[in-house]
């Protein structure tokens, strides 16, 4: 069997259809799984009361952010050196999920700030980082959607895709040791040191649940990209006798 | 300071909810329009013989 | 065309073109002094303040003034066709970007380095921390230089091109900004810059080998 052929859109696109439910079904139950843990069994936190419950949202969408991100770089691989279309068509899938993703960590990261904090926003090493990522998806959705020429589209993301993964751990670092430089003792809003395990695992199951879902929205997307890129073909005509 | 702060999490949560919701709508109404612009350019064209720029396996045009 | 003539021969022409505009340059300084001075006016005079803020503000105004100079470098080339015929010719694309970064680089920071004591001074900085900030912008404006090319390459030709390379660069200058700015905070507080200024070495290295190709392939992705 040749696993190229699931690369021809054809071939994707009703493959992508029959997944779609079981991965929005992956997500819905381990979401509810997750947050099952998170309130009904992981217990009140000694120094930030309720609200700390938040990191079941804030750190699953910061780490997916960042995930999505390296995902669609490896695409962006595919796109330039095997010029795989459907590839070029994954980044796009992927990249509105992304920076929800980062607009949700960022902002439940400020929620999260302001009680345990005092400040809505204190530029602690890990949110700075997130808003970075945040304009590297802008930068990129902008950049796709001002060409109009679809194949330089897909390669010009492709390779600013590139040039932002390498960045991404530079700019982390550089944002690390700034913050570490001028404010000593970092301020972070990662859960303090001393976590319970069924914290540990209300975040893994809502880990689990963002990346279940994310994989559904992409391949939702892709399949309309699928079918506005091949509206001309037979087989995309066929399909809605 | 172990007030509960309940109004920060439903805050929180709620955004959330909200983002996604909004994900999925705008989901629903691309592929909606995707397939209105097939539907729209297939009545439109008379002649429907065309390839797919990405790949040679589709039918080929029938004589 | 052997590699090294052809970064002499983009180099001799950019320069040339260059100094056919010299109201380029007088923009690019105008631009540096005023963005400086619109701080001190929004924050008041106080020495201690200026002193504070000085290298930071110092740097983010060489940062913008670079960047808001790097449209010019492909989009005229691009306009007349030349740059169409460089990618088309049988001459390596990488050499020829490599001398156009190097005469965007005498043409914009080199004025600016020039620049930048006087400005210090303004601000009110020490004199120790003279040769860390020009020292620091050095080597990190061939970096600016390098990342702005990449991303006008990728923007080239579109409506809004200038604008959408700003969001494009501007990201992935941070570390240039923490490290160059950095840099100079360090040796203000007594700490020594070497570490900064040994990463900013570091990326100028990488970027004037990397930089050049890539641009070059973004270029071609743009152009054919």
């Amino acid at each position: 069997m040749n696993p190229f052929r699931f690369a021809a859109p054809p071939v994707f696109y009703p493959l992508a259809g029959r997944l779609l439910p079981w991965f929005t079904a992956a997500a819905v139950l381990l979401a509810v799984a997750g947050l099952y843990v998170g309130f009904g069994i992981a217990p009140t936190d000694f120094q930030q009361g309720e609200v700390y419950r938040i990191i079941f949202i804030h750190v699953p969408s910061a780490w997916m952010a960042m995930f999505i991100y390296l995902v669609m770089a490896g695409y962006a691989v595919l796109t330039l050196v095997w010029r795989s279309k459907l590839s070029a068509m994954m980044c796009r899938a992927l990249a509105p999920t992304g920076a929800i993703m980062a607009v949700i960590a960022l902002l439940t990261g400020a929620i999260w700030g302001k009680p345990t904090w005092g400040a809505w926003w204190v530029w602690d090493a890990r949110l700075t980082s997130t808003l970075i990522l945040l304009f590297l998806y802008l930068g990129y959705m902008a950049l796709v959607a001002a060409i109009d020429d679809t194949t330089r589209a897909d390669r010009a993301g492709a390779l600013l895709l590139l040039v932002g993964v390498v960045n991404v751990p530079i700019i982390y670092f550089s944002v690390r040791w700034w913050n570490t430089l001028h404010q000593g003792a970092s301020v972070s809003l990662t859960a303090s040191p001393k976590m319970a395990s069924t914290m540990l695992t209300g975040m893994l199951l809502m880990s689990l649940a963002a990346w279940m879902y994310a994989i559904a929205a992409a391949l939702h997307r892709v399949r309309s990209i699928i079918l506005q890129r091949e509206r001309h073909t037979r087989w995309v005509r066929q399909l809605f006798a | 300071m172990l007030e509960s702060h309940l109004s920060y999490l439903a805050v929180a949560y709620g955004f959330t909810a909200l983002a996604i919701a909004i994900e999925c709508v705008v989901l629903l109404r691309t592929r909606r329009q995707s397939i209105e612009q097939v539907r729209r350019e297939r009545d439109l064209d008379l002649d429907d013989h065309y390839e797919s720029i990405a790949d040679p396996r589709n039918e080929a045009a029938t004589p | 065309m052997t590699e090294l003539g052809a970064i002499a021969w983009a180099l001799r022409r950019d320069l040339t073109l260059a100094m056919r505009r010299r109201g380029d340059i007088l923009n690019v300084l105008g631009f540096f002094v005023l963005a400086c001075s619109m701080f001190p006016l929004a924050i008041g005079p106080q020495r201690e303040w200026l002193q504070r803020i000085g290298p930071g503000v110092i740097w983010v105004a060489a940062l913008l003034s670079v960047m808001l100079a790097l449209p010019r470098l492909f989009e005229h080339d691009h306009a007349d066709g030349t740059l169409d015929a460089m990618v088309a010719s049988g001459r390596p694309l990488w050499a020829l970007v490599a001398g156009k970064l190097i005469a965007a680089w005498l043409v914009t920071a080199l004025p600016l380095l020039a620049l930048t004591p006087a400005l210090a001074l303004a601000f009110n900085l020490p004199t120790s921390t003279l040769p860390v900030l020009v020292g620091s912008l050095l080597l990190g404006t061939p970096v600016l230089i390098g990342i702005g090319a990449i991303t006008g390459a990728l923007a080239l030709g579109l409506k809004s091109g200038p604008v959408l390379m700003t969001l494009l660069c501007l990201p992935l200058y941070v570390p240039v900004l923490v490290f160059g700015a950095g840099a100079v905070e360090a040796q203000a507080a007594g700490l020594s810059p070497l570490a900064h200024l040994a990463l900013l070495g570091a990326g100028m290295l990488a970027v004037l080998l990397l930089a050049p190709l890539v641009a070059a392939l973004a270029l071609r992705i743009s152009v054919e």
